[in-house]
């Protein structure tokens, strides 16, 4: 059963996947390009966190879009014929959704591959000068988890009802309509940012997406 | 409580009018500006008067110690300032030990209206030297405040030793943030020196922290590649208005180190770490010298390394090497995945996926 | 005999227009039960109530003695459902569908399914989405019949293909039924088709289950009587009159249409003052129709 639904996920991803894969293995070998070569030591460090804080923010977005990609692909098919087809299968909804998921966690393995593969290439040509270190390991653990929760949140969202994707758009529109009516009525609370600040805490459901995404850092 | 409403607004004025005190032109119009600000400045007291008369008999006027320090609070509610003088305290006397007596005779006020709590500070040396608006709500972030605020009486800056080498003004706690920070600065430091503490010379050290007295810093805290990234570093002087220093610049450039050191001549050198590394040796030598260390810093002096060691009880070479190694571990693995946020991550993932597993087969 | 499919005051509202109102059916077991119905009448909606695929307001729903919705695995792993419009992932050749359909089912027969592929010359390796209307229909009974299942639920099977197709279809549908015994709840437009394969038959309209019973009792009982000199109302029957219309052409008397007749019953006639001067038989298609005007009359 496992193999199947395996096999029709990566059907309907294999293209974008690839494409991501790909993605996830350069942006790594791309960060290290340019820096390097006969530079003052401290001048070579400079510029090389420079450069991985310029390619740092690809890493996050990229594993949230891994995460959508996956969860669009893996519900999609089901939607656009009103699931009536998942629904008449001799299995429980639950379970019917845990082999989705499932199936999307196999082919994560794909980009976590890939950036593991650039990471550990980029880290052996580039020059890490004294005082930094090469992170590929951590980067590769980072980018892993950020895309599994990624894929995570989206699948939750995609797998319910249309009823369920409209509470939830709701919700965040409610936050933003009252957020800016307490602005025009200039009552000084701030609804979004301690949210924000909630979500992205290292607590928080989006704690992995913040902090340091650097291939080579102090 | 006058003063304190008055330094708001003044430092409200200065704001308005400085943008327009820039596009003056003329010498007149400056004048014309000065008289302005002046007849404001007269007109902002009255108001101040005005409104100090009409608050002050309705609100609570409460005297607390924070230490030595003397708390002057004024508001409709001083709950969260009483809260927050208890926290205040805790730090201060962690921080300072028994050199808390070194803040005998400083006063600050505290003023509390709706989310608002501005801070003003008076000591025996100066009168009214700062008022700072903070929007706290919370008794944590208000007893750090305060300790801020009462750290500013220990202006390091008074002294001239410590004013033109440090080049900050208050020695607040430091985090390990700042530490990083100093690490992060160490390891890009452009500069021999810097790279030479680095890799663990403390000669290099000394040299790129500012420590070896000079009267020629250029030429002895600096190599010859150094200065050229100086000159580099300030950019190319446009030749039309500049056509001396333009050409020097491009002579620099080219490798001749005489027209860097000219170049550089009427600037004011710094040491090649930055002030916020220098800061770090400070903190380091206070907490090397425990109780005790922060009056001898200030009592001290002679050189720069001499009042550092007199604070940290330690010999020159031990403290730098410390510093260094302290810096260096405190670089930490930023980017290194921690326990707890691993965990959070996995637990939300599992947490979603349980939530996706409850899909509904009704539609 | 046991019902396969049985319903009790089954009421659903799918939306402000339509409901489906105290639906009560019931499908022996091993029958060919037709469900005819105009378009929009409620069939689909039953049948998607009858797979679980909606939830019913009110009522109770049980499928080869399983409750719907509680135990839809165990009821889904025996019954086969063929919808109205092709449910399959388009993206996927016919192969892979074959492949990806049998892996949820216990009993699929896989050398019967590469019989079937033969049979019905499907192409392995054409992606859904290109598939004819007539490939589609037999891909879906193919995948049907391969679970080797309890119930058969058709909706409209046959809607649009070819009369060399549907004999196709439904010849390798009557196949598996007179050898395995299953039972079959097939509805289509197509009454005539029904009238060849059904041996039950459940008449829809509006939402309601109007009339349900044996296809031959349904084809004997409906009849058109012309009637001479006809009473004012017609009390105590012994049949139930469903409708009443003058005879067209100035030929004397009226047509009545009834349920439930036999032939000795023509004595209730001179019993009230009128005479009975012809029975008319009628096929299923005319029967259909003739039932749903007399229900739509009132």
């Amino acid at each position: 059963m496992f193999q199947v639904i395996l096999s029709t996920q990566w059907k309907w991803a294999r293209l974008p996947l690839l494409l991501a894969t790909i993605t996830a293995f350069t942006i790594p070998v791309l960060s290290v390009q340019g820096v390097g070569g006969n530079q003052i030591q401290g001048v070579l460090a400079f510029r090389v966190l420079a450069a991985m804080e310029n390619w740092a923010v690809w890493y996050p977005l990229l594993a949230a879009a891994i995460g959508l990609l996956l969860a669009v692909t893996a519900w999609g098919p089901d939607h656009r014929q009103g699931h009536t087809y998942a629904l008449s299968l001799p299995l429980p909804r639950w379970q019917y959704a845990m082999l989705r998921l499932g199936a999307g966690f196999v082919l994560l393995a794909a980009p976590a591959i890939g950036i593991a593969l650039g990471s550990v290439l980029a880290s052996a040509t580039a020059t890490v000068p004294v005082g930094l270190t090469a992170y590929p390991v951590a980067l590769t653990i980072r980018f892993t988890l950020a895309a599994i929760l990624a894929f995570t949140i989206f699948f939750a969202i995609a797998g319910g009802s249309t009823r369920t994707a409209g509470y939830v758009l709701a919700a965040m529109a409610a936050l933003l309509v009252g957020h800016w009516l307490l602005d025009v009525a200039t009552i000084p609370i701030d609804v979004v940012g301690p949210l924000l600040e909630r979500l992205y805490d290292f607590r928080g459901p989006l704690g992995i997406f913040g902090g340091r995404w650097m291939l080579i850092d102090v | 409580m006058r003063r304190l409403t008055l330094g708001t607004l003044a430092l409200t004025a200065a704001g308005v009018l400085l943008p327009r005190t820039v596009q003056a032109q003329t010498v007149e119009e400056l004048r014309a500006r000065v008289v302005q600000f002046e007849q404001q400045w007269n007109e902002a007291n009255e108001l101040a008067r005005r409104v100090d008369a009409a608050l002050l008999p309705k609100l609570h006027v409460d005297t607390m110690a924070i230490g030595p320090i003397v708390l002057v609070a004024i508001g409709d509610d001083l709950t969260l300032i009483r809260d927050a003088a208890d926290g205040a305290l805790q730090r201060l006397s962690d921080h300072l030990g028994s050199d808390i007596d070194l803040l005998q005779g400083v006063e600050i006020y505290a003023l509390a209206r709706e989310h608002t709590v501005g801070l003003g500070l008076t000591s025996g040396m100066e009168q009214s030297r700062s008022f700072i608006l903070f929007e706290e709500t919370k008794a944590a972030d208000l007893a750090g405040s305060l300790v801020h605020t009462a750290l500013e009486a220990l202006d390091l800056t008074q002294d001239r030793g410590f004013r033109d080498w440090l080049t900050v003004r208050t020695l607040t706690l430091l985090s390990a943030v700042d530490f990083v920070r100093a690490y992060e600065s160490l390891a890009t430091s452009p500069f021999e020196a810097s790279s030479k503490c680095l890799l663990g010379e403390l000669g290099g050290c000394r040299l790129a922290l500012g420590l070896t007295e000079t009267s020629e810093p250029l030429l002895t805290w600096y190599s010859e590649a150094d200065r050229r990234t100086l000159v580099e570093n300030s950019g190319r002087p446009l030749e039309r208005f500049f056509p001396n220093m333009a050409t020097m610049y491009d002579r620099c450039v080219e490798g001749d180190d005489e027209s860097c050191s000219t170049f550089m001549k009427d600037q004011s050198i710094q040491p090649p770490l930055p002030p916020n590394v220098r800061v770090t040796l400070v903190q380091h030598a206070l907490v090397v010298g425990g109780d005790g260390a922060y009056g001898r810093l200030y009592r001290a002096r002679g050189t720069m390394e001499e009042r550092l060691t007199a604070a940290a009880r330690v010999p020159g070479d031990s403290l730098i090497a410390s510093w260094r190694a302290v810096l260096v571990d405190s670089a930490g693995h930023p980017t290194a995945v921690s326990w707890p946020l691993g965990l959070a991550a996995v637990f939300w993932a599992m947490a979603f996926s349980a939530m996706a597993l409850r899909s509904t087969r009704w539609r | 005999m046991s019902d396969a499919i049985k319903t009790q005051g089954m009421w659903y509202r799918a939306g402000p227009e339509f409901e489906l109102h105290d639906v009560s059916m019931s499908v022996p077991t091993g029958s060919v039960y037709g469900f005819l119905g105009p378009n929009g009448a409620g069939k689909t909606t039953t049948i998607r109530l009858l797979l679980g695929l909606h939830r019913a307001d009110r009522g109770n729903i049980s499928l080869l003695d399983r409750d719907v919705p509680k135990e839809m695995p165990d009821i889904l792993q025996r019954t086969a459902y063929v919808p109205e419009t092709p449910h399959l992932y388009p993206s996927l050749t016919v192969a892979e569908a074959v492949r990806y359909h049998g892996a949820f089912y216990k009993a699929w027969d896989e050398s019967w399914t590469d019989e079937l592929f033969d049979r019905f010359s499907l192409p392995p390796d054409q992606r859904i989405s290109k598939l004819s209307k007539g490939e589609s229909g037999k891909l879906l009974m193919l995948l049907a019949l391969a679970q080797r299942p309890e119930l058969l639920v058709l909706d409209e099977p046959t809607e649009g293909l070819d009369p060399i197709v549907r004999r196709d279809i439904l010849g390798t549908l009557l196949d598996y039924v007179s050898e395995q015994g299953a039972t079959v709840l097939i509805s289509s437009h197509l009454v005539h088709e029904l009238e060849r394969i059904c041996d039950w038959v459940g008449l829809m309209d509006q939402g309601r289950l109007i009339v349900e019973m044996p296809m031959q009792q349904f084809k004997n009982g409906i009849k058109r009587l012309r009637i001479i000199d006809p009473p004012g109302t017609y009390d105590n029957t012994p049949f139930e009159v469903l409708a009443r219309e003058p005879v067209n052409g100035g030929v004397p008397g009226e047509m009545i249409l009834v349920q439930g007749w036999s032939a000795d019953m023509a004595e209730y006639f001179s019993g009230v003052g009128a005479s009975l001067h012809e029975v008319v038989d009628l096929d299923l298609e005319d029967g259909f129709v003739e039932m749903l005007r007399a229900y739509r009359a009132g």
